[in-house]
């Protein structure tokens, strides 16, 4: 299990220091959708626009984003099925048990009533998936599990056990596992997008257009054509000063 | 894929190319083995032909494309060739609006955002991808040269008086032709396309260009013969067979 969690817990990046961002948030719910997946994890103030991001760091943004954009498969995310319900239920049971630390300050600074329902807006948010209501995942709730209004004060264990009596437990890890595959090997820095990853030249263009919104600036097509390993992404980006 | 895929998926592709270029040869056997290639200056491959003093190389072009289910080849004479195959089924893992307005041209933009269908906007947007990757790859220049938001894809019903038949039949073709935004309104006519659905999965699309083409005459029709092949294994024509549905372009099989 310390794998998975490895595994679950680095998808899950929130970064350390942009907890002073959301020290002064806007309390209202509005303000809360208004922090979307970029505000939190870029490092957002002027004084870092027009300097050079450092490349290692670099290495490990462009190496998860082509992980990412290897593991999302569209139809799971884009449909809301069971099997990935359950799969965020158990991860809020992981992390609440491990007693992380930083989510449970971010939730406390954001001033939000319903913890639980916080943080699994910060996990979708922070999984990168589409932005889905809160209210299509209460409903799911409520059909599926036929919990009664107030759910939120159900324990998770209780939730649990009650999936436990319908023997959903295999299924449940098997979920757990196919949302978070192990980590691919072949992401290394000197990985070749068409003949290492396998990607076409349609995937390429998409990692590209990923790489621009993880980075926060256009890469011009004529440079586009060159990046053709991780490497070269590595090397533009650094050497951008636009880069974020 | 793993490595060990991918490494299968390139051999098979080689094996490919050589088998279907030997194939063509008519002056001599070639053993496909004794075949060479080369990279033109901006990337493209291409065959290097012996140089010999009673050898003058023929003029066979080719061009390949792969998804993880299908490779294609397509090999022309005297004519540039691109081609590009994708999966019907493939899904974007970015919207397609905001590709397309990130990639592609205005009005390629306006025709997709004017479908309101999802699937047969997804649809869409994959045709008229592979016909722009095949345009691309036909003039060999790479992406960076000919970045794909400078020319536009347009469909253009025109008609097709067919002389040979009797009564002098008419039908309906869709033609493609491009426009270059750096050159609006001259129309680019020395360039066939065709686009296709292979065996119910794939779109499949193929540029030549053609010199020969004289500007201003419309409706040439590409002619085409199309194989389904295991390189040393089956060799199976199938023009004008269900595996292969014309959906653009005007195309003899």
């Amino acid at each position: 299990m310390a794998a998975v969690r490895e595994a679950l817990l680095k998808r899950l990046r929130v970064n350390a220091t942009s907890l002073s961002l959301l020290r002064n948030p806007k309390p209202s719910l509005n303000g809360l959708f208004a922090l979307t997946f970029n505000a939190v994890h870029r490092r957002f103030s002027d004084d870092v626009m027009g300097s050079f991001l450092d490349k290692s760091e670099v290495t490990d943004r462009v190496v998860s984003v082509v992980k990412n954009f290897q593991k999302v498969d569209p139809s799971k995310v884009s449909s809301f099925s069971f099997q990935s319900f359950l799969s965020i239920f158990f991860f809020t049971f992981f992390l609440n048990s491990f007693g992380d630390l930083i989510l449970s300050v971010v939730l406390e600074n954001m001033g939000l009533r319903f913890g639980l329902l916080g943080l699994l807006y910060l996990i979708f948010v922070s999984s990168g998936e589409h932005l889905r209501t809160l209210m299509e995942i209460l409903e799911g709730a409520h059909n599926q599990f036929d919990i009664p209004e107030g759910w939120n004060d159900v324990g998770v264990a209780d939730f649990l056990g009650k999936m436990r009596v319908e023997q959903q437990e295999c299924d449940l890890l098997d979920s757990i596992y196919d949302e978070y595959p192990k980590e691919s090997e072949d992401v290394t820095p000197d990985a070749h997008f068409q003949n290492d990853l396998g990607l076409d030249s349609l995937d390429t263009v998409e990692v590209v257009m990923a790489l621009e919104e993880e980075f926060g600036f256009e890469i011009p097509d004529n440079e586009a054509d060159k990046i053709s390993t991780i490497n070269h992404a590595v090397e533009f980006i650094a050497s951008h000063p636009q880069a974020k | 894929m793993s490595g060990d895929q991918l490494k299968k998926r390139a051999l098979l592709a080689r094996a490919l190319v050589r088998t279907t270029i030997a194939r063509y040869q008519t002056n001599c056997e070639i053993n496909p083995r004794s075949l060479k290639f080369r990279k033109n200056i901006y990337g493209k491959p291409e065959v290097e032909w012996h140089k010999d003093d009673n050898f003058s190389p023929p003029p066979l072009h080719f061009n390949i494309s792969h998804t993880s289910s299908m490779i294609a080849c397509g090999v022309t004479i005297n004519a540039p060739i691109g081609i590009d195959v994708e999966e019907k089924q493939r899904k974007l893992k970015n919207d397609i609006i905001a590709f397309a307005q990130r990639y592609f041209s205005p009005y390629e933009v306006k025709l997709l955002t004017s479908i309101s269908e999802p699937e047969v906007r997804r649809q869409e947007f994959i045709k008229l991808w592979t016909l722009k990757e095949a345009y691309v790859k036909a003039l060999g220049k790479g992406f960076s040269a000919m970045p794909f938001k400078t020319f536009t894809i347009q469909f253009r019903t025109s008609t097709l008086r067919h002389f040979h038949l009797p009564g002098n039949s008419v039908s309906e073709a869709s033609e493609v032709i491009v426009e270059s935004s750096n050159d609006p309104g001259n129309l680019t006519n020395n360039c066939l396309f065709a686009l296709l659905e292979v065996a119910g999965s794939h779109y499949a699309a193929i540029c030549v260009e053609n010199d020969e083409i004289v500007r201003g005459e419309a409706n040439t029709p590409m002619k085409l013969t199309v194989r389904k092949t295991i390189p040393f294994v089956e060799d199976v024509c199938v023009s004008g067979t269900d595996a292969v549905l014309p959906l653009r372009g005007i195309i003899e099989q």
